[in-house]
C-alpha cells in the first residue's frame, strides 16, 4: 500500500481526538467519525487472504500490475523483458537452425550418391549422420525452451491485464455500472484479454517461427542460386496479396459468427433461467422454435466463417507452390551443369525442401496477420477501460481523505449546533437534537434528467435508534435508501456528524452508511467469506464488536439453520447463494451488513422472505447489540413499526416524519395502510 | 410406469452425442459422403509427391534432363492436394456445424421435457454451459478428434505401405520406432490431461466470479470488499495458470523430442545402408529412393503427432460428452401436445386417449379439484397427507398457513410442476398432467412472486414469444393492470426493449399480472403477489382483475387480497 505514512497520521490524530478530556458533545461525533476511520483503516490493513492461497505464492496474484501506464501495451511487454530476451535467443537459434535440416538431408543424399560412385567412404556417412542428429537435437532443444518461455510470457501478460481490468471492475461505482453499462463492458473486456494475449503470443511466436525462419530460408536459397531464388520467390508474395484482399471478408464473417454465437448463448441462458416461467405458461414449444431459428443462424454464420478461415489457406499455399515447377526445371539444369550455377544433388534437394518450407511458412504469415488483427481489435476495446482507474489515483484519493475530513470536519461540526431548519413533525421524543448522527434537512432527489422523486425530506436519527421508512409502491422508498448512498446527487442537505454526505462520498473507504438492498448480493463461496469479505474477525471493532462472523450470524438467528449444516459457516452456498433458501440468503446478507461496521445502516426490505417471529427476534437483537448504530429500516410490512423509534412515511414524493402513534393519529393514508395489514391478524404472509 | 420411462430415457441418453452424430450424418448424406471422399483423396494425393520426386532425382542422377513431364506432374499433384485439403476443411466445418445443430436441437427439446425440479436445483449458468460449452467441446472432438484421427490413420498406413514396397529396412525401423513414439505420446498426454482439468475448473471458477462481481458491486463497495474480491479472482486465475504451466512443459518438449527421434531414424537408415551391398539391397536404396524416404519419414511423424493431439482433444471432450449424456438421461416428464402441436417419437408412446381428452375437455367447468393427494419433497417431510380442495368455477379462494405449510407447493402441484405421490389434481375437469401445451395458457396461469424478465420488448414480456397473442390482447392486458398509459409514454410503446431500469419493482409485478391475463385464462393463481405490492397498488390490481373477468376462478396466497375481494379462506398445515 502506497499510503502507509498517511495511515499513521490518521491513526495518530484520531488518538489525539479520542483522548481529549471533557469532550464536548459535538466532539463526541468528531471522535466517533475519526475513530470510525481508524477502525476502518485497521480493518483494511487486516484483510485476510481468502483461503490463504495468496500467501503461498510470493508473486501474489495480480501484483504484477503497478509499474507503468496500464493503458499501454508496452507496459505489459516491458515487465516481461527477461522472458523476452530468453525467447529471442532461443528463437533465433532454433529458427536459424531450421535450415540445418534441409542442408543435412541434401548432404545425406549426396554422400549416398558419392559412396555409390566410390567417391567417399561409408564411415564419412556415419559421421555425417551423427552430426545431423546432434545438430537437430540442439535446434529442437532451443525450440522446446522457446515454446515454454512464450507460454510463460503470455500467461504473465494475461494475468496482469486481467488483474488490472478486474481492479477497475471492483472499483466501479454501482452508478457507473448502471449508467455506462461498465460492468458488462469490463466483463467483455476480460474475455477480450484472452483473444488479445493469444494474438500477442502468436505474434511473439511467429516473429521467430515465421519472420526469422523465412529470412534464414531466403538467405539459404539466395546462396544456392540467387537467380532461381528470386524467380521462385515471386509466387509466395502473390499469395500474401490474395490473403490480404480476403482479410476483410474473413474478419466480417468471423465477426458475424461471433455475434450469432453471442445471441445463441444469451438465448440458451434465458431458456434455462426462465424455464419454469415458460413452462407455467405453456410456451416452451414457442421458445423451442425460436431457439431452433437461432441455431439455424448460428450454423449458417459459423460455416461461412469457418470456410473462409480454414479452407482458404490451402488455396494460398497452392499459389505459392507454382514456383516449384521452375525449381524442378531450372534446378535440374543446374545439376546437369547447363544452368546458372553448378549444383549437386544435395543442393537440388536442399533447395527444394527449403523452398517448400518457406512456402508453407508464408501461408502461416497470413494467419499471423489475422491473429494480430484480432489482438489489435481486442486491445482497442480493452485499452480505454484500462485508463479509467489509473492505479495511482487510489492512493491519491486515500491521501486526500485526511486533508478533507480531519482538517475540514472540525470546521463543519459547529453547524450541527444549530437546530436544522425546516424539520417537519416532532422529532423522536427520546433524543435531543444534539445527539443526532444523521440529519436530513429539506433533501430532495431526482435521477439525472428525470422528474423529482422525493422532495423536502427531513429527518434526524441518533445512534441506537431505528427509523422505519414506508410508503406506496414506487413512492420512492428504495430511492430514499439509495439517496443515502450518494450514488446520485441530491438536493438540500444530508449531514453525518455535521459533514455533508456528498462530501463524504468522495472517500468511499470511510463512507459512514452501510447498505443492504433488495438483492442479497451473495457470491459463490462459504458463508464465512460472504459475511466477512476478507475482513478478519475483530478488525471491525465497532461499539458492538464482532469477534467473529459467528456473532452477526447468531444475531440473525442462524444458529438453528446451522443445525442442518455440518460445516456451519464453512458451508459453500453456491452461485448467488442458490443453495440457501430465500430467507437464509437475506439473513446472511444482514449478517454481512452487521459485521462491517458502519455508523448508519440502511436496510431495504431485509425481512422480505423472513417469517415474523424471526423478524421480531432479529429486531430485538439489533436493538440490544447494535446500539452504537443508527438503523434505517425500509419496509412495506408495518407489523414491527409500532416498536420503532420514528417512522418516515412517503406519500406523493413528500415525507412525513413522526412516530407510529403520531402517524396513526395524524395521517389517514398511513393508518389505512397499517390497519389493512393488521386486520390480516395472524395470517402469515409468507 | 415411471421406471420403464427412466429406462427408456437413459437408454436414449447414454449415447446422446453419438446418436446426434448419426442423425446429422443421415440428415446430410451428401456432405458426409463428400467429406469422407475428400479426406481419403486428400490423404492419398498427399502421399504421391515424394514418388514423383524420386523419379526426378533418379533421372537427374542418371544424367538426363527428361524431367519436364514429371515436374509438371509434381506441381499438378501438389496443387490438387491443396485443393483437396481446402475442400476437406470446408466439408469438415459443415459437418461439424450440422452435428452441433442436431445435438443442440435435441438438448433444446430435452429442456422442454425435463422434470420441473431440475430447474430449481440447477443454476441457469450450469444448464447453459451444457448446451453451449459442452457441445462446442464435442464439435471439437468430432472435427479435430475423430475425423482428424481417421485422416491421420489413413496417412500413416499409406506411408507404411509405400515404405514397405520401397525399403524393407526402413519399414522395420519404423515398426520398432512408431510404437515407442506412440507410447511416449500417450505418456505426455496423460500428464497434460490432469493439468488441463484443473485449468478448466479454474476457468469455470473465474467465469462465475465476474458476473457475481457486477451483480454484487454495491455490497463490495459498501463493505470494502474490493481487495478481497481481487484476491479471490487472482487466486482463481493463478490456479489456472499453475495448471497451464505444468501442461506447457510437456507440450513444449513433446514435439521437439519427436522431431529429434525422426532425424535419428533417418541417420540410422543412411548410416546402415552404406555398410555393404546386402544392407543397400535390404534398404532398397538409390539416391532417388533416399530422397523420397527422407521425405516420407518427415511425413509420418506429422500424422503421429496429430494423432497424439487428437487423443488429447478427445480426452478433453470426453468429460463434456459424459456431461451431455448425463443431461440427456435425466428423468423426463410427459409433454402433452395440443392437436396442432408437433409430436415427436417420445410422445407417441403416450396413451392416445389422453390426447382426445385433453383437446376436448377445455369446454368443461372451470373449477379446480384437488383430491386426496399425498406429497413430500424427496428427502423432505410429508407436506400433504390426504389433502383435498374443491374450488368452484368463478370462486375466489385464499390459501393461508404458516411458512413451510405448503402454500407454494400446492401451487406447484396444481401447475403440474410436481406430481403428487397419490391422489389427483384437475383443472377445468382435465387432469393437470393431461393439459395440452397449446391449451395451457387459456386454462390456467400463475402470477409468480418474482417477475421473470425475458429478453426482448415489453410486448415479449406479455406474449413470451407466442405469435397467437394479438396486439389487442397485449393492449387489453396492459389496460387491465393499469400499465397501458405508462407503456404508451415510453419511446417505442410496447416495442420498447425491456430492462431492469424501465419500470419499478411494483410495475414489474403489474406486468407479470398482464402476462397472466393476456390469454384470458379460466383459472388464475396468485402466488403472494402482494409480497412486493403496497395496499394501494394491490387494490388497483384487484379491481382490474375483477373487472377483467367476472367468471375467473382465482386461488391466491395473499391475505390482503382476501381482505379486499373476500371469498373463501382455506387454512392449510394445521
Amino acid at each position: 500500500m502506497g499510503n502507509r505514512d498517511g495511515k499513521e497520521t490518521r491513526l495518530a490524530s484520531s488518538k489525539v481526538m479520542a483522548s481529549h478530556p471533557d469532550s464536548h458533545p459535538d466532539e463526541v461525533h468528531a471522535n466517533e467519525i475519526h475513530s470510525y476511520k481508524a477502525r476502518s483503516d485497521k480493518a483494511r490493513s487486516e484483510r485476510s487472504h481468502p483461503d490463504g492461497a495468496g500467501e503461498k505464492s510470493p508473486s501474489a496474484p495480480l501484483k504484477a500490475r503497478g509499474k507503468g501506464d496500464p493503458a499501454k501495451l508496452s507496459t505489459y511487454i516491458k515487465s516481461e523483458k527477461w522472458l523476452l530476451v530468453l525467447i529471442t535467443i532461443t528463437g533465433i537459434v532454433y529458427n536459424a537452425g531450421m535450415t540445418a535440416g534441409p542442408w543435412f538431408e541434401g548432404q545425406l543424399a549426396q554422400y549416398l550418391a558419392d559412396i555409390l560412385q566410390g567417391l567417399r567412404l561409408p564411415v564419412e556417412m556415419v559421421q555425417l549422420a551423427i552430426a545431423y542428429v546432434i545438430v537437430i537435437a540442439i535446434v529442437q532443444g532451443c525450440r522446446a525452451l522457446k515454446r515454454l518461455y512464450v507460454r510463460y510470457f503470455a500467461n504473465n501478460i494475461n494475468r496482469s491485464m486481467k488483474g488490472n481490468l478486474y481492479h477497475a471492475l471492483v472499483h466501479e461505482t454501482p452508478r457507473q455500472m448502471r449508467t455506462q453499462n461498465s460492468g458488462e463492458l469490463l466483463t467483455k473486456a476480460i474475455s477480450d484479454v484472452d483473444t488479445c494475449v493469444e494474438g500477442i503470443r502468436k505474434f511473439t511466436t511467429e516473429v521467430f517461427d515465421t519472420g526469422v525462419v523465412m529470412i534464414a530460408y531466403s538467405v539459404m536459397l539466395l546462396v544456392y542460386d540467387w537467380r532461381l531464388a528470386l524467380i521462385s520467390m515471386v509466387f509466395p508474395p502473390i499469395s500474401y496479396v490474395i490473403a490480404q484482399k480476403m482479410r476483410k471478408r474473413v474478419a466480417k464473417a468471423s465477426r458475424e459468427a461471433k455475434e450469432s454465437s453471442g445471441r445463441l448463448s444469451s438465448r440458451t441462458l434465458d431458456r434455462a433461467k426462465n424455464a419454469l416461467a415458460y413452462r407455467i405458461y405453456g410456451e416452451e414449444r414457442t421458445q423451442e422454435k425460436a431457439y431452433e431459428s437461432a441455431l439455424d443462424d448460428y450454423e449458417h454464420k459459423n460455416v461461412r466463417s469457418g470456410i473462409l478461415e480454414g479452407s482458404m489457406e490451402p488455396l494460398y499455399r497452392a499459389v505459392s507452390m507454382l514456383s516449384i515447377f521452375f525449381i524442378l526445371w531450372l534446378g535440374g539444369r543446374n545439376v546437369l551443369g547447363i544452368g546458372w550455377t553448378a549444383w549437386d544433388i544435395a543442393a537440388f534437394t536442399a533447395f527444394l525442401s527449403c523452398f517448400i518450407k518457406l512456402a508453407t511458412k508464408s501461408s502461416h504469415a497470413a494467419k499471423l496477420f489475422n491473429s494480430v488483427q484480432k489482438a489489435k481489435v481486442s486491445w482497442e476495446r480493452i485499452q480505454p477501460l484500462m485508463c479509467e482507474v489509473p492505479r495511482e489515483s487510489a492512493s491519491i484519493e486515500n491521501a486526500s481523505i485526511e486533508n478533507a475530513s480531519i482538517e475540514n470536519a472540525p470546521c463543519v461540526l459547529p453547524e450541527t449546533m444549530q437546530e436544522p431548519q425546516g424539520l417537519r413533525g416532532s422529532l423522536d421524543p427520546q433524543g435531543s437534537p444534539g445527539s443526532q448522527l444523521l440529519v436530513a434537512d429539506g433533501a430532495s432527489f431526482a435521477y439525472p434528467e428525470g422528474p423529482v422523486i422525493l422532495r423536502d425530506v427531513s429527518f434526524a436519527i441518533a445512534p441506537g435508534q431505528i427509523m422505519g421508512v414506508t410508503g406506496a409502491v414506487a413512492s420512492g422508498k428504495t430511492t430514499l435508501g439509495k439517496m443515502l448512498l450518494c450514488e446520485y446527487e441530491y438536493g438540500g442537505s444530508i449531514t453525518f456528524g455535521g459533514c455533508e454526505l456528498s462530501d463524504l462520498a468522495d472517500f468511499p473507504d470511510t463512507y459512514p452508511v452501510g447498505y443492504l438492498g433488495h438483492s442479497s448480493e451473495l457470491f459463490s463461496d462459504t458463508i464465512e467469506n460472504n459475511v466477512a469479505m476478507g475482513l478478519l474477525p475483530g478488525a471491525s471493532v465497532g461499539g458492538g464488536a464482532s469477534a467473529s462472523v459467528e456473532e452477526p450470524l447468531q444475531d440473525v438467528c442462524f444458529d438453528k439453520d446451522f443445525e442442518s449444516m455440518p460445516l456451519r459457516e464453512q458451508t459453500q452456498i453456491g452461485d448467488s447463494g442458490i443453495k440457501l433458501s430465500g430467507g437464509q440468503q437475506k439473513r446472511v446478507a444482514i449478517a454481512r451488513t452487521l459485521y462491517h461496521y458502519h455508523p448508519v445502516m440502511v436496510l431495504d426490505d431485509p425481512f422480505a422472505s423472513v417469517d415474523k417471529a424471526t423478524e421480531q427476534q432479529i429486531l430485538d437483537n439489533l436493538r440490544s447489540r447494535y446500539s452504537d448504530r443508527a438503523i434505517i429500516l425500509i419496509s412495506h410490512r408495518l407489523s414491527c413499526f409500532p416498536s420503532l423509534d420514528s417512522v418516515l412515511f412517503i406519500e406523493n414524493g413528500s415525507t412525513t416524519l413522526s412516530t407510529h402513534d403520531g402517524l396513526m393519529e395524524s395521517n389517514g393514508s398511513y393508518r389505512k395502510l397499517y390497519e389493512l395489514q393488521s386486520r390480516g391478524g395472524d395470517l402469515d404472509e409468507q | 410406469m415411471s421406471s420403464s420411462k427412466e429406462n427408456a430415457s437413459s437408454k436414449q441418453g447414454r449415447h446422446a452425442a453419438l446418436t446426434a452424430l448419426a442423425r446429422a450424418a443421415k440428415q446430410s448424406k451428401g456432405v458426409t459422403a463428400l467429406m469422407i471422399v475428400a479426406i481419403v483423396a486428400s490423404v492419398v494425393v498427399g502421399l504421391i509427391p515424394p514418388l514423383v520426386l524420386k523419379q526426378i532425382v533418379q533421372t537427374l542422377v542418371d544424367g538426363s534432363l527428361n524431367i519436364v513431364a514429371p515436374a509438371a506432374c509434381y506441381i499438378g499433384v501438389l496443387i490438387a492436394s491443396c485443393l483437396l485439403a481446402s475442400g476437406q476443411e470446408a466439408l469438415i466445418t459443415m459437418f461439424g456445424q450440422k452435428t452441433m445443430h442436431a445435438l443442440r436441437s435435441q438438448m433444446s427439446s430435452k429442456l422442454t421435457r425435463m422434470e420441473s425440479p431440475y430447474f430449481s436445483n440447477t443454476s441457469a449458468g450450469e444448464i447453459a454451459s451444457r448446451i453451449v460449452n459442452d457441445v462446442d467441446a464435442v464439435e471439437e472432438l468430432l472435427s479435430s478428434g475423430v475425423i482428424g484421427m481417421l485422416s491421420d490413420l489413413i496417412s500413416i498406413v499409406g506411408i507404411l505401405i509405400i515404405v514397405f514396397t520401397m525399403s524393407k529396412g526402413l519399414f522395420v525401423i519404423l515398426l520398432i520406432a512408431l510404437p515407442l513414439i506412440f507410447m511416449f505420446t500417450r505418456f505426455c498426454q496423460k500428464r497434460m490431461r490432469k493439468a488441463q482439468m484443473q485449468n478448466r475448473e479454474a476457468i469455470a471458477m473465474s467465469s462465475v466470479i465476474l458476473p457475481e462481481t457486477v451483480d454484487n458491486i454495491r455490497s463490495i463497495r459498501n463493505n470494502h470488499g474490493e481487495e478481497f474480491m481481487e484476491r479471490r479472482y487472482g487466486n482463481s486465475i493463478e490456479r489456472g495458470f499453475q495448471a497451464i504451466k505444468r501442461n506447457a512443459l510437456f507440450d513444449s518438449i513433446y514435439s521437439p523430442i519427436v522431431l529429434t527421434v525422426s532425424s535419428g531414424i533417418i541417420a540410422i537408415m543412411m548410416a546402415l545402408c552404406v555398410q555393404g551391398a546386402g544392407w543397400l539391397t535390404w534398404f532398397g536404396m538409390s539416391v532417388g529412393t533416399a530422397v523420397a524416404l527422407i521425405s516420407y519419414v518427415g511425413q509420418i511423424f506429422g500424422p503421429l503427432q496429430s494423432l497424439g493431439m487428437e487423443i488429447q482433444n478427445i480426452q478433453q471432450a470426453a468429460a463434456s460428452l459424459q456431461r451431455i449424456d448425463e443431461f440427456m438421461s435425466l428423468p423426463e416428464r410427459v409433454v402433452v401436445e395440443g392437436p396442432l402441436g408437433e409430436r415427436n417419437a417420445h410422445d407417441a408412446e403416450r396413451d392416445v386417449s389422453n390426447v382426445v381428452q385433453g383437446s376436448t375437455a377445455a369446454s368443461a367447468a372451470s373449477g379446480v379439484c384437488v383430491s386426496h393427494i399425498d406429497f413430500g419433497y424427496p428427502d423432505g417431510p410429508q407436506i400433504f397427507h390426504d389433502f383435498s380442495l374443491e374450488v368452484e368455477p368463478g370462486e375466489m379462494v385464499t390459501i393461508a398457513g404458516r411458512t413451510g405449510s405448503g402454500k407454494s407447493t400446492l401451487f406447484k402441484l396444481i401447475l403440474g410442476l410436481y406430481k403428487p405421490g397419490s391422489g389427483s389434481i384437475s383443472v377445468c375437469g382435465i387432469d393437470v398432467d393431461d393439459i395440452a401445451e397449446n391449451d395451457r395458457r387459456g386454462l390456467i396461469t400463475c402470477v409468480e412472486q418474482e417477475f421473470s424478465m425475458v429478453p426482448g420488448t415489453i410486448r415479449d414480456q406479455i406474449t413470451l414469444g407466442n405469435p397467437q397473442i394479438t396486439e389487442e390482447d397485449v393492449r387489453f392486458s396492459l389496460e387491465c393492470v393499469g400499465l397501458w398509459d405508462v407503456v404508451c409514454g415510453m419511446s417505442r410503446g410496447v416495442d420498447t426493449p425491456c430492462d431492469q431500469t424501465l419500470l419499478s419493482r411494483g410495475q414489474f409485478q403489474l406486468l407479470s399480472i398482464a402476462r397472466a391475463v393476456a390469454t384470458n385464462p379460466k383459472v388464475i393463481l396468485l402466488d403472494e403477489i402482494t409480497a412486493n405490492l403496497d395496499s394501494q397498488t394491490e387494490k388497483q390490481v384487484i379491481e382490474a382483475l375483477k373487472g377483467a373477468s367476472a367468471g375467473r376462478t382465482t386461488i391466491s396466497i395473499s391475505h390482503r387480497l382476501y381482505e379486499n375481494a373476500g371469498g373463501r379462506i382455506v387454512i392449510i398445515g394445521e
